[in-house]
């Protein structure tokens, strides 16, 4: 018998029962109603109000801009790039909105494998909750550029931002809508509390994140 | 690892005797208690998802054939490869025929419990293929040639002093300072071009997503993604107790796993994998393959250890548990320390073989309490010391020793009296110190700590003298 035969088999011998599969989905769904019962409330504030806070908690450590258009998140990157005195040279993801944008002043580069680089990704959602940046894998530029720089700069559309992980899934479309490979929601730097739980920024990817939030 | 769970007590013996482990120890644990309590604390609906996330776990379990087969279609239909082990020898030959297949020489990987538990070394190592540990503590303990003593921080019993000297011995350069930011800044500097080179790249997933066929990791370190896209292939070692129904069932214990581990609303980096490469991606691995792995999950389905199956690994119950605080987690020999694991142990060996593990508790139930999934970890271990019992395993004096103590309990007076003279004894022993540093039949006892010199009186005979008093008043 296969090992796959073997697992289903003792499987069901152990629960001995069948069910329809609409009736293990019913409970399933039943088991997920009225989300709001299990979400930290924050009634109040928008949107936009929660994700700042959670963003630059102590807790996520980003810090964020705010700017009217698309067309000025360079001078946003280049102001956040003298505050923290880090030379121009940066990593733009490929495709749209972000590569249409006037880059001139800056000595683009592809390469990230070094430390000291700066990347500049495109966030598709913001999730208030939790103030973390949802990214996904795909042909506009390699996804290892949110984890690979020292300085992570993050693009977020206040129109994308969110409530809750709930509100994602959805957004998705749904379990029979082809998935990119990764899809990742990202809450401040790498970090790591291995030694003696002292908490440490920038384990392996980025130590700084800069979050700036579009209006428009 | 080896299992050495039957030289339980020798492995406390050095423990207890071990300053850096009582530092390391010291250090960590109390740590991650505050932090716990306060994120709890704020999380004012965290009773309803507590309760959720059980009913999740137990739905699941329920129907974990139906789940299996669901999961198995939507990720083949992502573009997995999908195995199934029912032993860890299946599973270790199933990811060496997949490196060897690949002609791997390098495989970075994340730390998973289930590779522990299935020796993942081992299946590297047949294969001929060199394992680099990324997450931090994994790479500590690779380098010092250590087990793991903690689910979630596995270098938990070393001190940064200890990490430092292993670095300048071990590291290509040599760290900045000994400060633990420098410290953590070597690793990263020692492991940034092993990622990018590897051949390839092992995780496991904290959760699998049936109706998407995901697997999930949350990290904080970030190690994951890095280990995951670089090389050709990507391989996912799991147990079959993983999963849950959908996305929205994984919100649930996304806000828990946290909280409980950690103490964070969120770990920084929750990813899911839904497959290899796709067309016109600008990077990510050529093969992706999921190993469902059994190892006796299937008998404890539908036995008295079925809530086990709940468990998401925070290592909340390790943290709080007084007995682990004070061995660290090496003593308990095995993958899995402390509560959860001297429950999980002898269900993944025999009960023989993990026989004082069941015993190393004091029944105080806070890991119970702490435990986000409520598994009620007091209560199994109390029934395996039944089984224990019931299969002839305790020695002669523990079963001489029980067997006194419930010829008394049985006879109510007799016992007030034995235990009334008892406390007049050990008193009179103690010879108006309030200390007993020695003391006959309890030699063992006493080794490693004092006996506190007992109150006047046994408690029944105070509670009675002061019913007597409180009636004379009247």
């Amino acid at each position: 018998m296969s090992d796959r035969a073997s697992i289903l088999g003792a499987i069901r011998s152990a629960k001995r029962t069948a069910h329809a599969s609409e009736d293990i989905a019913r409970e399933a769904a039943a088991l997920v109603a009225e989300p709001q019962a299990i979400q930290p409330n924050f009634e109040g504030a928008t949107l936009l109000d929660r994700f700042v806070a959670k963003a630059t908690s102590e807790r996520v450590t980003a810090t964020v801009d705010q700017v009217a258009t698309m067309g000025e998140v360079p001078a946003a990157v280049s102001g956040y790039l003298q505050r923290v005195e880090q030379e121009s040279s940066i990593c733009v993801q490929g495709g749209a909105p972000l590569e249409e944008l006037d880059w001139t002043s800056f000595d683009l580069t592809a390469r990230l494998e070094e430390d000291g680089r700066c990347a500049v990704t495109y966030a598709e959602y913001g999730i208030a909750e939790t103030g973390s940046v949802v990214f996904k894998s795909g042909a506009h530029g390699p996804i290892l550029m949110n984890f690979l720089p020292l300085y992570h700069i993050v693009v977020l559309r206040a129109a994308n931002l969110i409530g809750y992980s709930e509100d994602l899934w959805p957004l998705l479309g749904g379990a029979n809508v082809p998935q990119s490979r990764l899809l990742t929601l990202v809450t401040g730097t790498s970090g790591t509390a291995d030694i003696e739980a002292r908490n440490v920024r920038g384990a392996h990817g980025p130590k700084h994140m800069h979050i700036v939030i579009v209006a428009d | 690892m080896i299992q050495t769970s039957d030289r339980f007590r020798d492995h406390v013996a050095r423990a207890l005797t071990d300053d850096n482990l009582k530092v390391a120890l010291t250090r960590t644990t109390g740590l991650l208690q505050t932090r716990r309590k306060q994120v709890i604390d704020e999380y004012a609906e965290y009773g309803e998802a507590r309760k959720r996330a059980q009913a999740i776990k137990e739905h699941t379990l329920n129907h974990l054939d139906h789940y299996l087969e669901m999961f198995e279609a939507n990720a083949t239909a992502n573009g997995a490869v999908v195995h199934w082990a029912q032993t860890p020898q299946e599973a270790r030959r199933i990811v060496s025929e997949i490196c060897v297949a690949a002609g791997a020489k390098t495989a970075t990987r994340v730390k998973s419990m289930l590779g522990e538990e299935i020796g993942i070394a081992e299946a590297l190592s047949d294969a001929g293929v060199e394992r680099i540990e990324t997450d931090l503590a994994e790479h500590i303990i690779q380098l010092a040639d250590d087990p793991p003593s903690h689910i979630v921080m596995p270098a938990m019993h070393k001190t940064h002093e200890q990490v430092a000297d292993l670095f300048d011995d071990k590291h290509g350069v040599a760290p900045d300072s000994h400060d633990i930011p420098d410290l953590v800044g070597s690793a990263r500097r020692e492991l940034r071009q092993k990622f990018l080179n590897a051949d390839v790249g092992i995780s496991g997933a904290n959760f699998l997503i049936a109706e998407t066929g995901a697997t999930v990791t949350v990290t904080n370190e970030g190690n994951s993604e890095l280990t995951c896209t670089p090389p050709k292939v990507h391989i996912v070692t799991v147990g079959i107790e993983k999963l849950v129904p959908g996305m929205d069932h994984a919100s649930v214990f996304l806000r828990l796993l946290s909280r409980a581990a950690i103490g964070a609303e969120i770990t920084q980096y929750t990813t899911f994998y839904n497959g290899p490469k796709r067309q016109g991606d600008a990077d990510g691995p050529e093969a992706y393959h999921i190993v469902l792995v059994d190892n006796h999950r299937t008998e404890m389905l539908g036995s008295d250890l079925e809530p086990m199956l709940r468990c998401i690994r925070c290592g909340a119950c390790m943290n709080h548990c007084p007995v682990y605080a004070a061995v660290g987690g090496h003593a308990y020999g095995a993958v899995y320390p402390g509560p959860m694991g001297s429950v999980l142990t002898p269900a993944l060996s025999s009960l023989e073989a993990a026989k004082d593990l069941p015993n190393a508790c004091t029944l105080n139930g806070r890991c119970k309490e702490v435990c986000p999934v409520n598994i009620p970890l007091p209560d199994m271990l109390r029934n395996l010391r039944a089984r224990q019992w019931d299969a002839n395993l305790p020695t002669r004096v523990s079963k001489a020793a029980l067997g006194a103590w419930s010829f008394l309990a049985k006879r109510p007076r007799l016992y007030h009296l034995v235990t009334g003279l008892g406390v007049h004894g050990i008193r009179l022993w103690a010879f108006g110190r309030s200390r007993i540093k020695r003391m006959p039949f309890a030699g063992g006892w006493v080794k490693h700590r004092d006996l506190p010199r007992p109150e006047k009186g046994s408690f029944m005979q105070q509670y009675n003298a002061s019913l007597h008093a409180t009636r004379n008043r009247k």
